[in-house]
């Protein structure tokens, strides 16, 4: 059996048989390893508790004594017709986005994995829009986007009556630049686990005369799933969160349209100094995201056995 | 007035609410225990009181401060005149700035931690409604009457009364402005007035309009979809920014108000019929004559379409627009000149401000040292300075004799600014009512413009804004 | 350049693959126009800013004012030092998750010990947390204890951002890594340690070099710590760039986006150094036979 192993540097001079480790430090070790991991982010938790505490006080600026008043701020939010108009928001753009970019991103993996002349030239820059910080990227997103002075209204030869950021576009309008700036992100993930997976039985299959979408379908992508379904879960999670580029595009107007629960917390906290009213809504943010992730990571779960087991 | 910040619980307070769980009987007089709402660290007294003997402007030397400001061209105007106050006084300042968009965020952020980090910051006076009640402000009136404290020729009164009133509340529903204590200097203000492209009326032959609906007309007849021109930029975004400037002033000139005091409750009148109707014309304006994008606009989008000759006339801030007539900075540079605007019915010239004012923590450790420094920024004698050296200018000064003095020396190339001034300033305060829920009331104010612009019938709107904000203005303790 | 080798059951000129390089011509012109203008927004004159699309005369005095003493005049802090901060900040970050997570990423790879699932949600679910809900809080601790205004504390809270990235895709790196090869350094007398670190860590080398690139730039563009975290004395430079926005009347877009340009290079300059990293790694289908 001859292999290409790697290199390996010579083996020690002495050769002795390693001190058997007792059976329950090796038990210990996975633990071991992963606490420091868990410890550093403890001290976050703290905040965290006094922020999602402040949820049950009547708290704001104007409010001279808080006091605890239990579950009432989460009944009145819950019967406001404007915060559940925030979760539709958040849960649409979340959702559109996710799947726009994943689609896209591992579109543009896999063609760039084709290595044909146009790939090569621009891998380079595919990452760039990731370089510009999202608040940026509002910003001038924001300029282009005008009707008076934008130049896309220019190029595109839509006159100055087009309004990208209306009642009706700007929803569409502020997903469009989360994809743009986000969608390098999966590409880049995904590409990187293609070009990790092995060779061989993509080999094998092609002496068997299979196709390539065939080879995609039963083998590629199974084995892709994992790191598809990272991208997912981290483009998802902070699609549901997001605040910087849509503030800066529309402050969540017109009226509602572009209104995500972060925004909303945002103006009722820091705007509105009603503390405990925008801990409410960040609270409620914090449910939905946990229990779409828990969702998200047990399908990734399942997915990783589906690609373990098609790799036999 | 002692100080209330931000609530953290101390090691007893956690133990305690894990074993407290959810139960609301003993939470309360947990809260009670540790000092819920009568602040977490000692309580800050005023200041003033302790300065004594003869003025000196050396009297804090060697302290150190720290002042939180934003982008603007005050700032810019002040920021090498810091050396000078070293100079004078010993005192060595920390300017830290914060952008525009988020400078709020920051300053409630330190405010309400009560972390002591900035002795004096920049603020609005809105604010004052927010940030006054909590106690995070220090009341400057004893500092003013504190001869120690305070240059004997300072002259306060010199500041514009109406600036001093809108800078001073006593935080009851009910009192107008200028009750109460001093929460904050004027440091610069702005009226809001028309600033318009005198070189297209001059080519037209036509001059700005005198009334309301003569505005709306000569909007309509500027404006030019296909040339992508148009005949007025006001705000209209999702903000309380969007009703103070224009909308606020023709509001009040109209003969409108936005609250009426009906024996100790405020009861929202934004729904009057003749509020509905002149908030149905501003928006139709809006539609017919505006920024297409009109819910986004912010000032600098106006003033900037302004300065492209994209928009002919701008209903906003005399200092926003007159940067746009400083050669380089703009397209129409030099084509711009100003006029107060439409009057109202009854020829009046209601006109809303704003004013950067510089205001002092309450939790300060160098109390005297900000004051100082309040003091020196707010005088005559820097602020001419300002004047005649800031980058961008200086509008408009607070200080009559200095308006009089070296502003006036600039405005030879700022056809129509001092006229317009001198017409307005008379009747130019805050024309709201002031009370502690106005972002939020105000904001809600804004989104209403939206949804009428949108379609939805003008007076149901209103009535429904009404009613809400009823609702939130008394609500407050 | 060589001609590129074909996959299995690829031609080289087909209609396919011509339709395939342009919808990928198509993403890139859409994904790279921003940026071009942006570089054009940067050369333009006050103005000049807006009322131009295409046409104008370019200068470079918008570069020179965000590196001179005007740039710090009007943002209160010098642009070289902020990037300094940023470039502290970013890379003390990123290695500390590295250090740390790695290790994390290895146990709950390798081994699925038992609450291995647990341990990395709870991980992930530290990026639940909405911003806003914990920077209040978080501020006040952060003065009580002395970590507000330093480069110490924002590399613990950049941790928010970094750690569950490095961890999660470093796992799906380790989780795919053959066993065999540590099977047979270990075999051969080595301890698991340094069977990890000279068998082991080379084969996730792509893996390393993709999650760092990551975390580096979502920890460099992050806005609303370090805008609530820091004060004058360690400010990172996605701060530093909005305050070129200006207030008052003008804003200055051309500045804002000369400085978000320069504060663009440094990321830059990582993932170019990194990309050769990305690369097909070594071929683990060399060892299954």
């Amino acid at each position: 059996m001859t292999t290409t192993a790697p290199p390996r540097t010579p083996a020690p001079v002495v050769q002795r048989e390693p001190r058997p480790v007792p059976a329950w430090r090796r038990g210990l070790r996975p633990y071991v390893l992963s606490i420091p991991a868990v410890l550093i982010i403890v001290g976050i938790l703290y905040p965290f508790v006094l922020g999602a505490y402040y949820a049950f006080l009547n708290y704001a600026a104007v409010v001279r004594q808080p006091v605890f008043v239990g579950l009432e701020n989460f009944a009145n939010t819950l019967s406001d017709p404007a915060f559940w108009s925030s979760v539709r928001v958040t849960l649409f753009y979340a959702v559109v986005a996710t799947v726009v970019e994943t689609v896209l991103g591992v579109g543009i993996a896999l063609l760039l994995n084709r290595s044909s002349l146009i790939g090569r030239i621009f891998e380079r820059v595919l990452i760039l829009p990731l370089m510009i910080a999202p608040v940026i990227a509002g910003v001038i997103w924001g300029l282009m986007f005008n009707p008076q002075y934008g130049v896309l209204n220019y190029v595109l030869g839509l006159g100055s009556t087009f309004d990208w950021l209306g009642e009706t576009t700007a929803i569409w309008s502020v997903i469009l630049v989360d994809v743009w700036i986000y969608t390098p992100f999966v590409a880049i993930l995904v590409l990187a686990g293609i070009r990790s997976l092995p060779k061989e039985p993509f080999e094998a299959s092609a002496v068997d005369g299979a196709s390539w979408f065939y080879m995609f379908r039963r083998l590629m992508l199974p084995m892709m799933w994992p790191y598809i379904l990272v991208a997912v879960i981290f483009r998802f999670m902070d699609s549901l969160k997001i605040f910087d580029h849509v503030f800066v595009l529309t402050a969540g107007g017109p009226g509602d349209a572009t209104r995500t629960l972060q925004i909303g917390a945002y103006q009722n906290s820091i705007i509105q100094l009603q503390y405990s009213r925008g801990s409410t809504y960040m609270f409620l943010l914090w449910v939905i995201v946990f229990l779409t992730a828990r969702y998200l990571v047990s399908v990734l779960g399942k997915a990783q056995r589906r690609a373990a087991g098609s790799e036999e | 007035m002692t100080r209330r910040d931000l609530w953290t619980p101390n090691r007893r307070d956690v133990l305690r609410m894990l074993g407290v769980g959810g139960a609301a009987v003993g939470a309360s007089s947990l809260l009670a225990a540790c000092g819920l709402g009568t602040g977490g660290g000692p309580a800050t007294e005023n200041g003033a009181a302790e300065v004594t003997g003869g003025f000196d402007w050396r009297k804090a030397e060697g302290a150190e401060i720290s002042i939180l400001q934003t982008p603007h061209p005050y700032q810019v105007a002040f920021q090498p005149l810091l050396a000078e106050f070293t100079e004078l006084t010993g005192i060595t300042v920390k300017a830290d700035l914060v952008a525009e968009a988020d400078y709020f965020t920051r300053l409630n952020t330190e405010l309400a931690s009560g972390a002591g980090n900035y002795d004096a910051f920049m603020i609005g006076a809105y604010f004052i409604w927010t940030y006054g009640p909590p106690g995070w402000m220090e009341d400057l009136r004893p500092w003013l009457e504190n001869s120690s404290a305070t240059h004997p020729d300072y002259d306060f009164e010199d500041i514009y009364e109406g600036l001093r009133r809108s800078t001073s509340w006593d935080f009851q529903i009910g009192s107008p402005l200028g009750t109460g204590g001093q929460w904050a200097i004027p440091w610069g203000f702005e009226t809001n007035v028309i600033c318009y492209n005198k070189t297209e009326f001059d080519r037209r032959g036509i001059r700005p309009a005198e009334t309301f609906d003569d505005l709306i007309q000569l909007a309509i007849d500027l404006t030019d979809r296909a040339n992508n021109k148009y005949g007025i930029a006001f705000r209209g975004s999702r903000s309380w920014a969007t009703i103070h400037p224009g909308f606020m002033t023709q509001f009040t000139r109209e003969g409108c108000k936005d609250y009426e005091l009906q024996g100790d409750q405020l009861t929202a009148t934004m729904n009057s019929p003749q509020a509905v109707d002149f908030t149905r014309k501003w928006v139709e304006l809006a539609k017919a004559a505006g920024p297409t994008s009109w819910t986004n606009y912010e000032y600098p989008d106006c003033t900037g379409d302004l300065g492209a000759g994209t928009a002919y006339m701008v209903y906003d801030a005399d200092s926003a627009t007159y940067p746009q007539n400083i050669a380089g900075n703009s397209a129409q540079a030099g084509n711009l000149a100003w006029h107060p605007g439409p009057a109202g019915p009854d020829g009046n010239y209601a006109t809303n401000l704003w004013t950067w004012s510089l205001a002092m923590n309450s939790a300060s450790r160098n109390k005297l040292a900000a004051w100082l420094f309040i003091q020196w920024a707010t005088s005559k004698e820097a602020q001419t300075k300002a004047v005649q050296t800031g980058q961008a200018g200086f509008a408009d000064p607070t200080r009559k004799s200095v308006f009089d003095g070296a502003f006036k020396q600039t405005l030879g190339n700022f056809p129509g600014y001092q006229e317009t001034f001198e017409k307005v300033i008379a009747s130019t305060d805050i024309k709201f009512t002031p009370q502690t829920s106005f972002f939020e009331t105000t904001e809600e104010w804004a989104v209403a413009l939206q949804d009428i612009y949108a379609g939805q019938d003008a007076k149901e709107r209103l009535d429904a804004l009404a009613e809400a904000n009823t609702a939130a203005v008394n609500r407050a303790s | 350049m060589a001609a590129r080798e074909l996959g299995p059951g690829q031609r080289r000129f087909s209609p396919a693959s011509i339709g395939a390089d342009l919808v990928l011509l198509a993403w890139f012109v859409f994904s790279l126009f921003p940026l071009v203008w942006m570089v054009l927004l940067a050369l333009k004159t006050d103005a000049e800013q807006i009322s131009t699309y295409f046409a104008f005369t370019p200068t470079l005095e918008n570069f020179a004012t965000v590196l001179s003493s005007e740039g710090e005049r009007l943002t209160s802090v010098d642009f070289t030092d902020a990037l300094l901060t940023s470039v502290i900040n970013c890379v003390g970050a990123v290695i500390v998750s590295l250090v740390i997570g790695i290790p994390a990423a290895y146990a709950a790879g390798r081994w699925k010990y038992r609450g291995s699932n647990d341990v990395m949600f709870t991980i992930l679910s530290f990026r639940f947390a909405p911003e806003l809900m914990v920077i209040v809080p978080l501020f006040v601790i952060y003065n009580q204890i002395g970590l507000f205004d330093t480069n110490v504390g924002m590399i613990w809270v950049l941790q928010l951002v970094t750690m569950p990235l490095i961890v999660w895709i470093l796992r799906s790196y380790f989780q795919d890594m053959p066993a065999e090869l540590e099977q047979a350094a270990l075999l051969d007398g080595y301890t698991r340690k340094r069977a990890f670190l000279m068998v082991a860590l080379p084969l996730v080398r792509p893996g390393i070099a993709a999650a760092a690139l990551l975390a580096f730039i979502f920890a460099w563009n992050n806005y609303v710590f370090p805008l609530i975290l820091t004060g004058s004395q360690n400010t990172p430079v996605t701060v530093a760039v909005t305050r070129f926005l200006g207030g008052g009347g003008q804003a200055y877009y051309n500045l804002t986006a000369a400085a978000a340009i320069i504060a663009a290079l440094p990321p830059l300059l990582v993932a170019l150094s990194i990309q050769r990293y990305l690369v097909r790694g070594l071929s683990f289908g060399a060892v299954k036979s």
